[in-house]
């Protein structure tokens, strides 16, 4: 992965030359956006190869400076062949897909790049279907986009699942044409077609920031950053903790020097086991009000900062 | 802040680069640039660096990576 660090030395006028060289990158500068918009590349430099295709079709072969690559990272052979099978097949159809395999949160492999026709290729689970350019309004309306959640579990030792916590949405979305495989931590929600997606552009929901060449005063701070939600609910998770720590210790306490008094009165054992509950009921209740508060100073803090 | 679209910049390891496009976030400019080859032409490799007393460096952070994305492929997509 190419990593920059360097100083400027020189800058000049590029030649006329070169502004023509640019105009004939467009494309690929639209195709290298929407892959890093996808999540498909991390930083750095990103090229994508269009060579000599043979009889006007798209070309496979995929270089950039990620190591995107000849290994095919996990991908059974079958897959690939089915995919170049199609793509000698598929002429006339323009749309690009590429196949892109997480390797982790900041970079991605493009195995091969795949016609529309291809689509329905066989994904492993690590993999995703990304539109790349092009792409028409029926295979916008056959590309499903789905969001991620994930929630904290456990289990027992057979692996059952004993608790859960609340699913929490995550930044990571898939496009696929078929379900993608849910389990006990992580699920996937649909959001809707691409053609819907993209009309509504929810994929990427950012605060309108850009100006041409002129400096910007809206800040980051319009919504809460993961990490402010994330401290905003450990507060919230350690106040409610205290809060429960305190009062049980406290009951603990009655049930103790209830039984140490009268320990042949077996009624007052079930009447504090009924307070108990009663109070782990009134501490439950507490903590989804605490969740609801703070679920509500986030939409209130997003509100916010769209209408500045 | 300078307007740099269009220009060619040199690095001090040699590298060249033409900014095809250019953005401010948050008082920082950032460049949309192709890396040149020795002949002087645009490559297919494109980077988005940040451009900071007078260096040029890679833009790592994910979320602000596809902000300036989709800055500069609405511009791009702009362009007849």
């Amino acid at each position: 992965m190419e990593e920059k660090n360097g100083r400027i030395v020189e800058i000049v006028e590029s030649t006329e030359v070169q502004k023509q060289q640019k105009n004939s990158k467009r494309n690929l500068r639209i195709m290298i956006a929407s892959l890093i918009l996808a999540g498909s590349v991390g930083y750095g430099a990103m090229n994508l190869s269009q060579g000599d295709s043979k009889e006007g079709q798209p070309v496979v072969n995929v270089n950039t400076d990620y190591h995107i690559s000849s290994d095919l990272n996990g991908i059974e052979i079958s897959n690939i062949s089915t995919a170049q099978d199609s793509i000698e097949e598929t002429k006339s159809n323009p749309a690009l897909y590429a196949v892109v395999t997480a390797k982790d949160g900041e970079t991605a492999d493009i195995s091969y790049i795949l016609t529309a026709d291809d689509s329905n290729v066989k994904l492993e689970d690590d993999q995703q279907l990304v539109l790349v350019e092009n792409y028409t309004e029926d295979e916008l309306n056959s590309s499903f986009l789905y969001q991620k959640e994930q929630r904290q579990v456990s289990t027992d030792e057979q692996g059952t699942l004993t608790q859960a916590g609340e699913w929490q949405t995550t930044d990571d979305y898939i496009i696929r044409n078929d379900a993608p495989r849910n389990s006990v931590a992580t699920r996937y929600v649909f959001k809707g077609t691409l053609s819907t997606v993209l009309e509504n552009s929810p994929v990427v929901e950012l605060p309108h920031v850009m100006l041409d060449n002129s400096e910007l005063n809206v800040t980051t701070q319009d919504t809460l950053t993961d990490e402010q939600k994330v401290t905003l609910s450990q507060q919230a998770q350690n106040t409610i903790k205290s809060i429960y720590d305190d009062k049980f210790n406290s009951l603990q306490d009655y049930q103790e020097s209830v039984q140490s008094n009268q320990p042949s009165f077996p009624s007052i054992q079930t009447t504090t086991s009924d307070e108990r509950q009663q109070f782990l009921d009134k501490i439950n209740q507490k903590i989804t009000e605490m969740n609801q508060m703070l679920d509500n100073t986030n939409e209130q803090s997003v509100s916010e900062g769209k209408t500045r | 802040m300078i307007n740099k679209l269009d220009k060619v910049i040199t690095l001090d390891d040699s590298s060249k680069y033409m900014v095809i496009d250019q953005g401010y976030y948050d008082h920082v400019s950032y460049l949309y640039v192709s890396k040149l080859d020795q002949d002087g032409n645009l490559t297919d490799t494109l980077s988005i660096f940040e451009e900071k007393e007078n260096t040029l460096t890679t833009v790592k952070d994910n979320e602000l990576l596809k902000k300036l994305a989709d800055y500069f492929k609405k511009r791009a997509e702009k362009e007849v």
